[in-house]
Order: structure tokens, then sequence, then C-alpha cells
């Protein structure tokens, strides 16, 4: 009987094997290999060789054909000395892949060479926990939730919109939340707002909102901005650098600033708006569809355009609303789906339809335009005194 | 459209402010024939065929 030295030995002639040096020259090809880490999770979450894939010796059987279904294509193992990955380039071999290497003397060597390495990095056990439901969806998974946690996403406004928004984005893990808003919280906010409490009554809205964005997640990093937007602050906000920009503005003025800041600062805007019973939702992205401008070149008259302080809304309405700018975010933080540019979805709640329309650049945009004629921030705030809050 | 908005804004002669400026549509609404700006057809001179769906889409700020 064949002690494991005879077997490993056998299996070690019977596979093609490459050194360090020569591994890293097939890496560096046009038509590279697929580089599979066969170790154990623990091993490669203490470092590994750059584009790796993790299929554990274990599941290799079971797994390779989602990493590689194209069996023509060279498949190149290494685990922790080469043993592993001997046996793993024999079985790959019976299943058909027509050229798979071993690593031979495995990542030790590889490190020992001073080749690149890098450490992966991984949610860990809690994390994997906590956003399960975000592993199990393909278009997430484990690097969309790393991407989410890295994201960095502006909340225009701490009231009906931001409230599920906020609430939404921190349980989604988005890493950082930059929150607006000036005001406190009052009793006529809470049948929508629910972010904030009657706990909260008389405090700022950034610092409800951000106890209790705490309490939900504490992976999220809440930047609060207690102060209104105006043309004067608007660029130190935006400086740090946002993915995303949800706007649950209440007022014509700071909207008009949103948008123009976000034409020259480059950063996407999910746009909601909500009045009594009926909503709009549509994103914003600079370069890649129509601006705010280009569908409202100017603010109504003030007589024209009432708050929901004078008009009235749904409670909920703001939760339908803000969810699908939350959603929304989401994507353009993930790089996924079909975003709604280009697109404006009007919901009526007192009908229960959704709407669509088509929105189209326009080239005489003043902001976004050929030949722009706004080029500073216009504070409105002057002539549409009374709107707002 | 300037057919249906004339026989509208007779029935709601307030809603006249909000909708025209200068006998023109205002720049803080858009008006869509079946999904489509009217803008970027021929205006108020956009034919309307019976049963079309007409949206008339205000400038909204609240949040």
């Amino acid at each position: 009987m064949p002690s494991y030295r005879d077997l490993l030995q056998a299996t070690k002639a019977s596979v093609e094997e490459v050194d360090a040096r020569r591994a890293q020259e097939l890496l560096e090809a046009d038509d590279a290999p697929l580089l599979v880490d066969v170790r154990e999770r623990d091993e490669w979450e203490q470092g590994r060789i750059p584009g790796a894939v993790l299929v554990p010796r274990g599941n290799l059987e079971s797994r390779i054909e989602n990493v590689a279904p194209d069996r023509s294509r060279p498949v190149l193992l290494y685990c922790a000395a080469g043993n592993r990955s001997a046996f793993a380039a024999k079985t790959l071999t019976e299943l058909g892949y027509e050229r798979a290497i071993s690593l031979a003397g495995g990542y030790e060597d590889w490190k020992r060479d001073g080749l690149p390495t890098e450490l992966p990095r991984s949610l860990g056990p809690e994390r994997t926990t906590r956003y399960s439901r975000h592993l199990l969806i393909p278009e997430v998974g484990e690097e969309g939730q790393l991407r989410l946690l890295d994201s960095r996403i502006l909340l225009i406004g701490a009231g009906g919109l931001g409230s599920p928004a906020a609430l939404y984005l921190a349980a989604a893990g988005v890493g950082k939340l930059g929150i607006v808003d000036a005001d406190v919280v009052d009793e006529t906010n809470l049948q929508r707002q629910i972010v904030h409490s009657s706990n909260s009554l008389g405090e700022p809205k950034t610092d409800s909102a951000r106890r209790t964005i705490e309490a939900l997640n504490p992976d999220v990093e809440v930047v609060p901005f207690r102060e209104r937007l105006t043309s004067e602050n608007i660029d130190r906000i935006l400086e740090p650098g946002w993915d995303v920009i949800v706007d649950g503005a209440d007022n014509f003025p700071t909207r008009y600033l949103v948008n123009d800041a976000s034409v020259w600062h480059d950063v996407p805007v999910v746009h909601g708006s909500i009045f009594r019973f009926e909503g709009q939702v549509t994103v914003f992205k600079p370069g890649d569809g129509p601006c705010y401008r280009c569908l409202f070149p100017q603010p109504p008259p003030p007589e024209l355009a009432p708050s929901c302080a004078e008009g009235g809304v749904l409670g909920v309405l703001p939760g339908v609303i803000g969810s699908i700018q939350t959603a929304e975010a989401l994507k353009l933080a993930l790089g996924i789906g079909e975003p709604l540019v280009g697109r404006l979805l009007l919901y009526d709640a007192l009908s229960g339809e959704f709407q669509e329309m088509k929105l189209r650049k326009d080239p005489a945009c003043p902001v976004c335009g050929e030949s722009p004629t706004i080029t500073d921030y216009i504070d409105y705030v002057e002539f549409c005194a009374g709107v707002g809050h | 459209m300037r057919e249906l908005l004339d026989d509208l804004m007779g029935r709601f002669p307030s809603l006249r402010g909000q909708l025209l400026a200068d006998d023109d549509l205002a720049p803080f609404v858009n008006v869509y024939v079946e999904g489509e700006d009217v803008r970027t057809r021929d205006g108020l001179e956009t034919p309307v065929d019976d049963g079309s769906t007409v949206i008339l889409l205000p400038a909204m700020a609240g949040g």
C-alpha cells in the first residue's frame, strides 16, 4: 500500500509544476491562466497572490466549474507549499481541464522570492452574519458588501425622504453617511420622519439621526453637517468626496444648489420630491443624462410652490419615495442594474399608480448644456422666502 | 395640447398661472404625452390622440 509520501511523489510526477518565477511569467502573459488558491479561508485571509480566487481544496470538485467554466483555459493552482495544489491539479485533469498547473513550493516560495502579495479584505464572521442576505445575492456578494462599506453617501435633509434613506443606507452597511440638516426635531415631523422619535424632540436632526443610525449599525460613520446648504458652504461640504448624493431637501433653493454643485463636482444625485399623495424620483448623473435644470430650468415663483408645511403630505409617501431613492443610491454605489437616469418615476398613492416619463438632456441647459450661462452658485433664498421647512 | 389645456384652465381657472407664462408652457412645469415631453415634440401644438395619457408634471420641492 503506498504511503502519503509515495502518493505525493507520484502525483507530483504526473502533473505540470512550475516554480514561482515561471508562475509569475505565466500570470503576466496575455493568455494568463486562472489563478486558484486551494488553501483554507483562514490561510487566504492572511495573504494571497494578487488576482487569485479562493476555492479550498475540500470544495474543489464542486466549485471549480463556477469559477472556471472554460476547461480549455489553463488553471494555475497554489497552496502553502505545493502539495495540496499538486493533488488539486491532478483532480482538475481528471475533470477534463486541459492544463492544470501546480505552483511548486506554493505561497511560501512565492513570498520568499519577494513576489507581490496582498492582504485580501474580507468581512469577518460578524459582518458575514449581519449582511448575509446581501451576500446571498450574486450581484452584491462579499465584494459588493465591501464596496458598500467603502462607499460615501451624502444625504441632503434628514426629514421625510432622508429618514428612510438614512435607515436603509445604514442598515445596508454604507460606510460613511453625511447628513446635511440645520433643523431641530419638532412634533409635526414625527408623522413621517421615522429616523427621529418622541425622545428627540428639540434635538438637532443631525444628532437625532446619528443616534438612530449608530444604534442600528455601528459599521456606519455619520458625518453631520448641522447647517443649511448655501452657496458659501456647499463646496466645503462636497469637498471630502461623495459617491452619491441623495436629495431629500424641502425647498427649491437647496435643490438648485445641489444640482449645480453635482454637475460641477461630478457626483450623481438621486432626486426625490413629494407633495400630498404624489412623489417623483429620478437620478441625475452628470455626463450621462439630464440634470435638474434640464427638467426645470428655474424654480417656480414662491406663491406657486407650496411646501409640505403648507400643503401637507401623507406620512407614508416619503417612505415609498425615500426607499426608491435608497434603492437607486445602492445601485449606483454597487455599480449594478439600470439606474433611473433619464427616466422619472411618478408615484400617485391615491390611484396606486406608477408612471414613467422620459427625461432628455437639454443642449441649451444653463448648467450642463453646451454653452452654460450659469457658472456660479445662485442663492434663490431671497426671492423664494417663505418656501421650505 | 393647447386645446386640451384651454379646456382644463376653463374649468379650473387658477391653473392658468401654474401652467402658462407668456402664452407658452411655464419653465417650472413639464407636460408629457405618452411619457414624452411635449417640448421635445411640437410644444403646445403637439397632437394628442384619443385615449392618450397626458401628465402635467409640476416642480415639487417637498422632502
